[in-house]
């Protein structure tokens, strides 16, 4: 049900969410399950709101594609109010620097499937030892379309909008109260916190807290290691159309057509075997075809000609069959975690007079090698079967001419590992040194991998919700 | 005399005439060579192409 400042101030609640997006939705369902009561905070309305959305505005260092406060949305649901809706699970290999494994969230794959209406289907399948393609999922799911009459209903979640999670009093290792803002001051007590704010919201706030509280340790990295998925075309071709089609038709499409990008789309991602051979990180290409009327088409054959004369009689032979096509190659890839990328408080306040965000973001060499690579690799699997003939573009040569679109994927800030200097979070996703302050999202994840994060967080949410509950028995 | 003398004139200009429009193309030749042989010139090539040895 949603409750007014009264009605919050009449009631205990033994969990306490802030934030209504994905994640905070999806641990809220999980309590619902076994009857256990919560209240979920959101600092926007119902729908957005300019006021609220001014909370998201930031300074940003470095190349970072995109002003901080289009990227994201504060209003219930959160950015599931215009998020792409593209799934897919991380592979295993994405794990490799995290404190769990992929089978430790798998078990919470099918209700994160039915919570975002999406077939359990991620197949792969290897075309080579450097190469497969795998098979994504899109879900159409707004979880305000989807949730809010349900919450609204429900005796188990409360929901308290236009409510900013101020502050926290803590008492030795333990958050003992909270601080919010409403229509007027609120203080509340719980036995756990969770912080589901988002890919950078969850690193300000916890920022914002470590200043008012001496208790969460200075040594945290809070902040650090944020990453995205840097998103580019970076590849460009001609290949024969029918060919091309035929080597694919026995596997699987990710998407019938991806983005109206082309007619024809299939998902190109590196073996583990590639990752470590050539130490490059994960990555999705998306090979799209074009019909004769893209501009690119006659750019890359008058192109295509004048480095390779010899194969003219053969591409002339295709155009004449009506066989010739343009291929464009996209990618979405991960960021390896660096240092440099971090998120701190600015010296500016938004209107409740918690610091905004200060972002500093560089790619990485790596990044573009990656990239690069990739299109080496489908290339030369062109080559081979005599599909047609890829090249890459200039533009991801050089790190100082590379300008990504941004991902819209917030990752880190608040990861989690093993270690109290280089993590923030354990594996529990508990802030570690604190008994009852937890994070969930995408800023937990000590690396990216390639995979859109959204269904990631659906999985890690139901798994933090089942540790709650777990945890509430033994109060 | 006068035909001589007009017949040499002609020969001399004919002469210098071929020497400048040979020399003035084989310059314009040399000094936009790329252009000449290559209709689509490099800088406005955008990819680096992945070939065999079979296409080159």
């Amino acid at each position: 049900m949603i409750l007014k400042d009264d009605e919050i101030l009449k009631k205990k609640f033994q969990i306490v969410i802030c934030g209504s997006g994905p994640a905070g939705i999806s641990i809220a369902l999980e309590l619902e399950k076994k009857k256990i009561e919560c209240l979920i905070i959101e600092a926007g309305d119902e729908f957005y709101s300019e006021k609220a959305q001014s909370r998201y505005k930031g300074e940003v260092y470095g190349n970072f594609p995109e002003d901080l406060s289009v990227l994201r949305l504060s209003q219930f649901g959160g950015t599931s109010g215009h998020w792409g809706g593209t799934c897919r699970t991380l592979d295993n290999y994405d794990f490799q620097n995290w404190p769990i494994k992929k089978s430790e969230i798998d078990p919470f794959l099918d209700s994160s499937c039915e919570i975002l209406n999406i077939p359990k289907s991620f197949r792969e399948k290897n075309i080579n030892n450097n190469l497969k393609i795998i098979e994504f999922q899109e879900s159409k799911v707004r979880f305000y379309e989807k949730y809010y009459e349900h919450i609204k209903r429900s005796k188990f979640i409360n929901l308290a909008l236009n409510c900013i999670f101020f502050n926290i009093k803590m008492s030795g290792n333990k958050v003992t109260e909270l601080f919010l803002k409403s229509t007027k001051d609120i203080s509340i007590k719980t036995n756990f916190l969770v912080l589901a704010c988002g890919g950078i919201e969850n690193s300000r706030l916890l920022l914002w807290f470590r200043e008012n509280n001496k208790e969460i340790s200075k040594d945290l990295p809070i902040g650090n290691y944020w990453m995205e998925h840097p998103f580019k075309k970076i590849g460009s071709g001609v290949g024969n159309f029918k060919a091309i089609r035929k080597n694919f038709e026995n596997n699987f499409e990710s998407f019938k057509n991806f983005r109206n990008w082309g007619n024809f789309t299939v998902s190109i991602s590196p073996t583990q075997n590639l990752i470590s051979q050539k130490n490059i990180l994960n990555s999705a290409v998306f090979l799209t075809l074009h019909d004769r009327n893209n501009d690119n088409f006659k750019n890359n054959i008058k192109d295509l000609l004048c480095v390779a004369p010899s194969l003219s009689n053969h591409i002339l032979d295709l155009f004449n069959k009506d066989l010739l096509c343009g291929i464009t190659l996209s990618s979405s890839w991960e960021q390896n975690p660096q240092l440099e990328n971090r998120i701190t408080l600015s010296s500016s306040k938004d209107f409740s007079g918690i610091p905004l965000t200060k972002l500093n973001y560089q790619l990485s060499d790596l990044s573009l090698q990656t990239a690069n690579e990739m299109v080496n690799q489908i290339g030369n699997y062109f080559i081979d079967k005599d599909l047609g003939r890829l090249g890459a573009y200039k533009t991801i040569e050089n790190l100082s001419s590379f300008v990504s679109e941004a991902g819209y994927h917030h990752i880190g800030g608040t990861i989690m590992g093993k270690s109290k200097k280089s993590s923030v979070v354990d594996k529990n996703l508990k802030l570690h040194n604190i008994e009852n302050l937890y994070i969930c999202g995408s800023s937990v994840f000590p690396t990216g991998g390639h995979a859109n994060p959204t269904l990631s967080i659906v999985q890690l949410s139901l798994r933090l919700g089942e540790h709650l509950i777990k945890r509430l028995k033994t109060i | 005399m006068h035909n001589k003398l007009i017949n040499f004139d002609r020969r001399k200009f004919n002469k210098i005439f071929i020497l400048n429009i040979t020399f003035f193309l084989t310059t314009k030749f040399f000094l936009l060579k790329e252009n000449f042989l290559n209709y689509y010139p490099k800088n406005i090539r955008k990819i680096k192409w992945i070939l065999s040895k079979n296409d080159l």
